[in-house]
């Protein structure tokens, strides 16, 4: 299985800010969460791997291109998928003719996109309110709309910053079905603050803290490297809140 | 102090000055030719309605429904804004113009309340609308005093005693003051 | 990409700048009807044509405002980042909403001309050629604008810059304009350089072939110059749409030295009666007066008659008509057509001078006495004073009472010879008032 992420000593800066500093990553197909505090880099490292932010250091392939020197953006870019953390729209724009024509800038062939459009749609449970204007979605249906474009063309590497916020409940569950249909072709990675959301859908768990990262393993891992007396409801909320914990320790120590 | 530089810092007004005074002042040099030719008056009124039409980005905050939450009375600083910006724009050109100063001061009545109802009716990005349009086809036309509606049309170009163009500015500063004033700029940002 | 067109036409600002543009025309042509006045614009197609260039003083300025509205969408949107993860090249993204601008544009501008068409296609006496070429321009014009309001939008993305570009642009024009002015009028040069015609022609006149041609080239530069800043991705390309319009302003400056509006040779060409009686002719610009000119015009043929070497035919005599006029033609000024009332003063207008037409200019001294003296004359062939026609003022009518009973009072004889005087003169755009020899200091 070819490995459709891979990072090594990636940096990564946000003005003069290094908010990803020294990560090693490789991921494959499947569907990889996200997780970590505010400020732990997860957006400036979705926004590297979206091709936004040029690395500053270290190595970084994505979809088998190496990302130094004059890199093939295009080729990379056709195979991708991106939700932004602030996800703009044009609020004239009907979801259909959003949705139609962030499928034209990907290159969707002419002959297949009004049903890549249509089957983004229905995937994301949006075909009801095709017709209707961008503006007059509420949140959560943005925030569909805004996975539809991400999936319209079928993306080996789908990046989605944040993609349930905003979502209700059964939302939620079904958006959790969703990733797991895609994560059987694609390389799915998921940024959330909701680690519930990454132990009922994620095959793998990246935790992240100040631009580094912490693990990567299954949820399972997580979950089992806390104990009752660590903070949390759930197994994987004290596997979580132990892991961040240690790690903030450790380097004060080295240091 | 604080909070009115707060608040215009909020409403980006120091940029907008920075551009709208600039600006006033080259279009309003452009036709500063022999005194109260025709042609000052068309430039004065353009200055103005160029100036207002900049000036006007202030009038709405980044976040209108923010805005609308707020405790304090909108109504009073509404019209102070407005009253600012009249001010400054008049002032400016005034200064620069040959035209009479009664159109000067009556131009500025008429697009400052163009403004206000556009900001009002469409909101701040687009305040610049009615200004803009009214002012070019007042300066593009000659202002001729026939027929009636073309007489209208081109009030701002028009002389400082034509009872008409008066009326007609003061029913925009009216209209486009009240409006603001009372509902101030519309919510939803389109386009 | 037709579908994503679809969507930019629906869902852009181009189709408000198009509405706009056709709402501001219509209301422009159609404003003038409130006073009559459509006669600068419906007498003939090449009118229309240019009356919507001239109109473009005012939409010129607010298309360029419209293009840099548009040119700011995907900032306003925050949707740039988004946007720059998607293969397609910026120029492929934003070929679409210029296309979409240009062809709302034109549309607009199509629409004022089709709102003036009926009107034309009634009163126009001709159907003209060549207008096309000035509506092509207008439409190339308007374009350039909304080009360049993209192109400027795009390089300048702030949000003030809409309205500078819309009031600042128009302001430089207008200042242009006034600089223009001082130079010689009959030469408009730089004038014509102008995205919009400062003045009117007249329905004899055409605008040059090689003007719109050399406004197509300059006005095309500039569009093209408009669409390189809009669809550069870096900064070289930006450099380069300086090239267009240089190059257009280059290939446009020796076209435009020559007379921008010469005379409409197949306007003034004649349209003659052809029923067997005396002939009657006018020019085809006003070919559909002709048949209210016939039956006037033959009495006033009936009534010169009394002259020896009397004329056969009337002819419309369109301003610059080829003088010496033959003996066997009665002239007649191209604007009584227009500014007769009824019949009996269309005759007495063919009578003024003894059919030939006005030659004196309004600002020589003896103006007011070739104009009694002509009117004098009309009388004494119409066979009564004062003609049919608007009333004087008590002095000018008393006036020419006395320098006409001063003519009766003359032997028969020696009153035809001073009319025949006044037509010998009027033929060779000679002294009338001194042919007449009665009146003011004679």
């Amino acid at each position: 299985m070819a490995t459709t992420v891979e990072a090594v000593g990636l940096r990564v800066r946000t003005g003069r800010h290094v908010a990803v500093d020294g990560v090693d990553l490789s991921l494959s197909t499947g569907v990889h969460g996200l997780l970590g505090p505010n400020g732990a880099g997860k957006t400036t490292l979705i926004r590297a791997l979206a091709t936004v932010l040029r690395p500053h250091d270290g190595r970084l392939r994505l979809l088998g291109q190496p990302m130094d020197g004059r890199p093939d953006l295009r080729a990379v870019r056709r195979a991708l998928g991106y939700l932004p953390q602030e996800f703009g729209y044009y609020p004239r724009f009907t979801v259909t003719e959003f949705v139609e024509y962030m499928a034209w800038l990907k290159e969707v062939p002419v002959t297949e996109r009004r049903r890549a459009v249509r089957n983004a749609l229905e995937r994301v449970g949006l075909a009801d309110r095709a017709g209707s204007r961008m503006k007059a979605l509420s949140g959560g249906m943005l925030r569909r709309a805004g996975i539809a474009q991400a999936i319209v063309n079928e993306p080996e590497l789908l990046l989605l910053d944040e993609p349930t916020v905003g979502l209700d409940p059964q939302q939620r569950l079904d958006f959790r079905a969703l990733l797991r249909d895609l994560g059987e072709r694609s390389c799915v990675i998921v940024s959330t603050h909701l680690v519930e959301d990454v132990a009922a859908a994620c095959t793998s768990v990246v935790l992240a803290d100040a631009g580094r990262i912490v693990l990567h393993g299954t949820p399972d891992d997580i979950a089992a490297a806390g104990s009752p007396a660590d903070a949390g409801d759930s197994p994987i909320e004290r596997g979580y809140s132990a892991l961040i914990e240690r790690h903030r320790a450790a380097p004060a120590v080295a240091r | 102090m604080t909070t009115v530089a707060l608040y215009l810092r909020s409403r980006e007004v120091p940029a907008g000055v920075l551009c709208a005074v600039p600006a006033m002042v080259a279009v309003a040099w452009l036709g500063s030719g022999p005194a109260e030719s025709r042609h000052a008056v068309t430039a004065a009124a353009l200055a103005v309605a160029l100036g207002v039409a900049v000036l006007g980005h202030g009038l709405g905050g980044p976040d209108s429904t923010l805005d609308a939450t707020a405790a304090i009375r909108w109504a009073p600083r509404r019209a102070l804004h407005l009253a600012a910006i009249l001010v400054v724009a008049a002032a400016v050109v005034a200064i620069v113009t040959t035209a009479p100063v009664a159109v000067v001061l009556r131009d500025a009545a008429g697009f400052t309340g163009l403004a206000a109802l556009a900001a009002a009716l469409f909101g701040r990005r687009l305040a610049w609308t009615l200004p803009v349009v009214t002012g070019c086809v007042s300066a593009g036309i000659p202002a001729v005093p026939e027929p009636f509606a073309l007489y209208l049309l081109t009030w701002a170009g028009q002389p400082p005693d034509s009872p008409v163009a008066l009326t007609t500015a003061l029913i925009f500063a009216v209209a486009g003051a009240a409006m603001y004033v009372t509902r101030g700029p519309a919510r939803p940002a389109p386009l | 990409m037709s579908g994503i067109l679809g969507i930019e036409l629906r869902r852009s600002g181009a189709l408000l700048a198009g509405t706009a543009t056709a709402v501001l025309g219509v209301a422009g042509l159609y404003l003038l009807a409130l006073t009559g006045q459509t006669g600068l614009w419906d007498q003939q197609w090449h009118l229309l044509a240019v009356f919507q260039r001239i109109m473009l003083v005012v939409l010129w300025p607010l298309a360029l405002a419209a293009g840099a509205w548009q040119a700011g969408r995907d900032r306003r949107s925050r949707i740039e980042e988004l946007l720059g993860t998607t293969p397609a090249p910026g120029w492929r993204r934003l070929r679409p909403s210029s296309l979409a601008t240009a062809l709302a544009l034109a549309a607009g501008y199509l629409l004022v001309l089709a709102a003036g068409a009926p009107k034309v296609a009634t009163a126009a006496g001709h159907p003209g050629s060549g207008w096309w070429a000035v509506v092509a321009v207008g439409v190339l014009a308007l374009v350039a604008a909304g080009f360049l309001g993209l192109g400027l939008g795009r390089l300048l993305p702030y949000a003030y810059t809409p309205a500078v570009l819309g009031a600042g642009s128009l302001a430089g024009l207008l200042a242009a304009i006034e600089v223009t002015k001082l130079d010689d009028a009959t030469v408009p040069g730089p004038a014509l350089l102008l995205p919009f015609f400062t003045s009117t022609i007249s329905e004899f006149q055409e605008v040059a072939g090689s003007v719109s041609t050399g406004q197509a080239w300059w006005l095309g530069g500039l569009a093209l110059g408009g669409l390189v800043l809009y669809l550069a991705t870096n900064r070289l390309v930006r450099l380069l749409a300086v090239v267009p319009p240089a190059l257009g302003l280059a290939l446009a400056a020796p076209m435009l030295t020559v007379t921008a509006f010469p005379v409409d040779t197949a306007a003034v060409a004649e349209v003659c009666t052809t029923d067997g009686g005396p002939r009657v002719c006018v020019t085809a610009a006003h070919s559909r007066k002709l048949a209210v000119l016939v039956a006037p015009a033959r009495e006033g043929l009936r009534l010169l008659a009394k002259l020896p070497d009397a004329p056969a035919s009337v002819h419309e005599a369109a301003p610059g008509r080829a003088h010496p006029q033959p003996a066997s033609e009665a002239w007649l000024d191209s604007d009584n057509l227009s500014q007769a009332a009824d019949p009996a003063e269309l005759t007495a207008r063919i009578l003024a001078g003894a059919g030939t037409p006005l030659c004196a200019r309004n600002e020589e001294s003896a103006y007011l006495d070739v104009l009694r003296a002509r009117a004098v004359a009309a009388a004494w062939l119409y066979g009564s004073h004062p003609v049919p026609g608007p009333a004087y003022a008590a002095a000018e009518q008393a006036q020419r009472d006395t320098m006409w009973k001063t003519l009766v009072a003359l032997p028969a004889g020696e009153q035809e010879r001073r009319v025949a005087a006044v037509r010998a003169a009027g033929l060779t755009c000679g002294d009338q008032a001194a042919a007449l020899g009665i009146g003011a200091g004679r």
